[in-house]
């Protein structure tokens, strides 16, 4: 089946590099998880590389709602709502995953979701609401990796 | 790691459960540094060093227990420890590079994190917990 990938390109920059970093990271871990999926790679594998991409989420979104409290952003609760929404989904597509798993079955079609789904769902979180965040913060904010949030002062 | 799941690593050697717990909790403040988006890096550094002394001191602590019960299963026990030591100091050597190239990322501490919490989980759950039932019946 031909999906046409998605990839992080400069036109999803929401101007803080510790974020845009760790969203090009995680585009690529969804699409990582995703050939291994369809690729038909062992569930021990799969299942490592699901767990492992739960917890970055999770690292991820707390780190970003970290920065909008500390910058008092307005939109905080609706944007961490949508953080939740999309745990809720993937939590899903996870358990679906371990079901499926256990019974053996063909688990390649997960993969179609793991694009449709999460990798969309995040492209335009990103291009909506994440910009809006950047929008707010106003300058860019540079740093040098992506392991720490930009500091004030 | 919450709590139903550190009570149920719980082998029933309270000082070595207590070690247990206190390397679960060091990897959780990495987490916690992590998200608050400050000292992640130091903390990432400052767990790597305290790991470095934990496990001689806890590998040690609980290979002196087998011995002072003559545990039959010391040796495969043993050499469990010595792989996690190996991986440990290949772990290490990654984020020290990794951080030497200003490379030291976000996804890399979380995959250390997980990494080390996992080898650990297993451990416990699979070959300490058959020295605690080892002792539970001996009385």
């Amino acid at each position: 089946m031909a999906i046409k990938k998605i990839e992080w390109d400069p036109s999803l920059s929401m101007g803080v590099d510790t974020l845009d970093l760790q969203h090009r990271e995680l585009i690529e871990r969804i699409n990582d998880l995703r050939s291994a999926i369809s690729l038909g790679q062992a569930r021990s594998e799969t299942g490592r590389m699901f767990s492992f991409l739960e917890e970055y989420v999770k690292v991820h979104f707390t780190m970003e709602e970290t920065l909008m409290k500390r910058k008092k952003y307005r939109e905080y609760v609706a944007h961490r709502q949508e953080h939740l929404n999309f745990l809720t989904m993937f939590l899903e597509m996870k358990q679906r995953y371990e079901d499926l798993a256990s019974q053996g079955a063909v688990l390649s079609f997960l993969a179609v979701d793991l694009d449709r789904k999460l990798a969309e769902w995040l492209v335009e979180h990103i291009t909506k609401v994440d910009k809006q965040f950047g929008e707010f913060l106003g300058q860019p904010q540079p740093s040098t990796g992506d392991i720490e949030l930009p500091q004030d002062k | 790691m919450d709590e139903e799941l550190l009570d149920s690593l719980k082998i029933g050697v309270e000082e070595i459960d207590a070690q247990h717990r206190e390397f679960f909790r060091n990897l959780a403040a990495l987490r916690e540094a992590l998200e608050a988006g400050a000292g992640g890096r130091d903390r990432m550094m400052k767990t790597l060093r305290y790991l470095e002394g934990y496990i001689d001191l806890h590998f040690h602590t609980e290979e002196q227990y087998m011995r002072r019960s003559n545990y039959p299963g010391i040796l495969v026990h043993g050499r469990e420890h010595g792989e996690f030591t190996a991986m440990f100091a290949e772990l290490k050597k990654k984020v020290l590079d990794l951080d030497a190239r200003g490379e030291l990322t976000a996804f890399v501490a979380v995959d250390v994190k997980r990494t080390l919490e996992n080898w650990m989980t297993n451990h416990i759950a699979g070959t300490d917990k058959k020295f605690g039932e080892f002792l539970a019946a001996r009385g």
